[in-house]
């Protein structure tokens, strides 16, 4: 009967596991680098742009993403946003992306934040430019002192791509479930619960050595 | 005269800091701006290296006007000019400021490479000639985490240094360091002004006041005397 | 720094226009027959689901295909979320919910159903050789039942019953229920028996058996918005001949043998 699961399973697993991992990467190279903006003008001395930034923040960090998944795809023609319907794969890109943007975000201002003023000051006088203070001096120690926090969020990030099934979508979550109804077995659960296992394994060992790489200085 | 200020005030608020400073420095002079703490010495230096902006008054380096009266409002130098004639001033900030995540070498090759006005091979050379002057030579891959005290500061003074300005700025440079120290940071600061630099020290440090000054400024309740 | 910022968001926001473009291009090529979609639970074993190479099948696939060919459309799977099914009709993602989908009154507030087209009933399964024979029997045992299911909703329509279990246990899945059957832990489950006699066909009939009494009967029909009046008419109709000319009975047989 094992056979019969697995042989079924491992095809399907493989399939969905494009969907696991496409969403994961796919947010994350969007989200970190946009979250690192967002931060910056939610710092900003401009109190309108800082507060509309804190508002979307707090939307976001406010509700569930299974729901922002939901409001995305399905609220559109209730409330009239944008003319257009999203797709299943754009509903699922923008909720991740504007989900976890907020996340990140607040993780980057406090790096930010904690950077000594003096840092900066110092840059002023050796005439390096706001840009290139910033690139150069101020987002190499944030990156150290945010590498935890951004690694607890990619952790989480893997397993919430299982929510995509609100959309319909298959992940590999989702192939244990027809394996499991499709057989009356619920061995397919546990072979997936090894997977995310498995990748979590993986992620967090590069997120260690992304962290020991920073920890060259003090 | 390689700096000289005219009529500089300056406020925060409602809160009159300093008001008609005046005075000027030549070149190799070693001058020493003293008062208590919160009289306003440090508010002066930040103006005088661009940190803040002066309200009234004019700071003149090298014949180039960092920011003068015109039609009664305080105007400053734009853009390119700017940043030259910021250049001309340096600063060696009481805490040093070294930037943790490069080492000494970076530290140095940082600026001057940003502002690109000579060959790499050419920063290189210099940064190695000042390491040996003040003694670090063979720090150029340590961090600032494993360097002592002294050690930081004399990074710090060579950092600055790498953009040739014609004034350098201390702020407190005694604050930090033991006796030990203090006779060294007064050879550098001799050294640095034998070679033409105009070095003007803020400090309440009384002792290294008399040690060290050719000129002393007192800063009394926003005013200043002139030794 | 402001404007570096900015042009950190344009980037980024074309960034993602661009993705979502190329997303929203990969489903959208237009058929020379018109098509219509039906939404499913694609792992809802037997009406729809996935066989061991990916491939949709199921009863309720078998027969959407066959009123497909008779009405002239295209037929189109779309896995949707079960809980989301009436928001998807509704939004016009799909045209038919058509997935062992019960004909509730509630449900008739929000959809239109086909005329029923098969039947089904909340029965009660123990081990071959429990002594539960009746209802009555049930009193102070443990009884699994799918949490959130028609199951559920039809033994609290019996609350004398109800109240006389020992324990009542919900599972998330019938899988579930089933193994906690097997183990000894629940003396008896209810579920929908097109449900349970697949499951059992699986797991081998004679372990099981099923009494006499049940929970009540239900039928099974295809959801349409309830603005589809034509559509809905042409689905009874397709229906209606399939069952006339045998060809409902044939898919009915290979899914659904006799216990």
């Amino acid at each position: 009967m094992e056979a019969k699961v697995l042989k079924m399973l491992i095809p399907m697993a493989l399939d969905g596991l494009k969907a696991t991992i496409g969403v994961f990467a796919l947010t994350l190279i969007v989200s970190i680098p946009l979250s690192i903006a967002v931060a910056k003008l939610r710092i900003s001395k401009n109190k309108i742009i800082s507060n509309i930034i804190g508002m979307y923040i707090y939307v976001m960090r406010g509700t569930p993403l299974l729901l922002q998944l939901m409001f995305i795809f399905f609220g559109y023609y209730r409330v009239p946003v944008i003319g257009y319907a999203f797709s299943r794969e754009q509903a699922i890109f923008i909720a991740f992306i504007l989900n976890y943007t907020a996340y990140f975000a607040e993780i980057f201002r406090g790096g930010i934040n904690s950077v000594d003023v003096g840092q900066y000051e110092a840059s002023q006088v050796l005439e390096l430019g706001k840009s290139h203070t910033f690139m150069r001096i101020i987002l190499p120690q944030v990156i150290k002192n945010v590498m935890p926090s951004i690694g607890n969020e990619v952790i989480t990030l893997i397993k919430d791509t299982s929510l995509i099934y609100i959309l319909g979508a298959g992940d590999i979550l989702k192939a244990a479930k027809s394996v499991s109804n499709a057989y009356a077995a619920f061995s397919p659960y546990i072979y997936i619960g090894f997977v995310y296992l498995v990748i979590t394994a993986v992620l967090t060992k590069i997120l260690g050595k992304i962290e020991n790489k920073y920890n060259y200085y003090r | 005269m390689v700096l000289s200020v005219e009529n500089l005030s300056k406020s925060f608020g409602k809160n009159k800091v300093f008001s008609d400073i005046s005075f000027s420095v030549n070149r190799g002079e070693i001058v020493c701006i003293r008062g208590k703490s919160g009289e306003g010495k440090t508010t002066l230096l930040r103006c005088l290296t661009g940190l803040e902006d002066a309200d009234k008054g004019s700071i003149i380096i090298n014949d180039m006007f960092l920011c003068k009266e015109e039609n009664s409002h305080i105007k400053y130098a734009q853009k390119a000019e700017l940043v030259a004639i910021r250049q001309e001033i340096g600063l060696v900030f009481q805490s040093f400021n070294l930037f943790p995540h490069m080492n000494v070498m970076e530290n140095l090759l940082e600026a001057p490479t940003f502002l690109k006005k000579e060959a790499a091979e050419t920063i290189r050379k210099r940064a190695e000639v000042l390491l040996k002057r003040l003694e670090l030579e063979g720090k150029e891959d340590s961090y600032p985490f494993q360097l002592s005290g002294g050690q930081k500061q004399r990074v710090a003074i060579a950092r600055a240094c790498m953009l040739n300005p014609s004034v350098l700025c201390f702020d407190e440079p005694t604050s930090a360091l033991d006796e030990q120290t203090r006779a060294q940071i007064s050879k550098i600061i001799r050294d640095l002004a034998s070679q033409g630099i105009a070095i003007i020290i803020v400090t309440h440090d009384n002792a290294f006041v008399d040690e060290i000054a050719q000129r002393i400024i007192t800063m009394k309740d926003g005013f200043i005397t002139v030794d | 720094m402001k404007k570096n910022v900015f042009q950190t968001i344009k980037l980024a926001v074309l960034f993602i226009l661009m993705a979502l473009m190329i997303a929203g291009c990969s489903d959208g090529e237009q058929a020379p027959t018109e098509t219509l979609t039906m939404g499913l639970d694609d792992t809802f074993a037997p009406m729809g689901f996935r066989d061991e190479k990916g491939n949709l099948i199921g009863f309720d696939v078998e027969l959407a295909e066959e009123v497909a060919k008779r009405i002239g459309v295209t037929m189109k799977f779309q896995p949707i979320d079960w809980s989301m099914k009436e928001t998807e009709l509704n939004a016009g993602n799909i045209d038919f919910i058509w997935n062992g989908y019960t004909i509730t009154p509630a449900r008739q507030e929000m959809v239109a159903f086909s005329k029923p087209y098969l039947e089904n009933s909340q029965i009660i399964v123990t081990l071959i050789d429990s002594e539960i024979n009746t209802k009555a029997d049930l009193s102070g045992k443990n009884v699994a039942v799918q949490a959130e299911s028609s199951a559920l909703d039809a033994i609290n329509t019996d609350p004398e019953v109800a109240a006389s279990f020992g324990k009542l246990v919900e599972f998330s899945t019938n899988n579930e229920a089933f193994s906690d059957l097997e183990a000894g832990r629940s003396d008896a489950l209810v579920v929908d028996e097109v449900l349970a006699r697949f499951y059992m066909k699986q797991n081998g009939q004679e372990n099981y058996k099923v009494l006499e009494e049940n929970f009540g009967d239900e039928e099974y029909g295809v959801g349409v918005r309830k603005s589809d009046t034509e559509l809905l008419e042409k689905l009874d109709k397709a229906l209606d001949e399939m069952k006339k000319d045998g060809t409902y009975d044939k898919i009915y047989t290979k899914w659904f043998s006799e216990n």
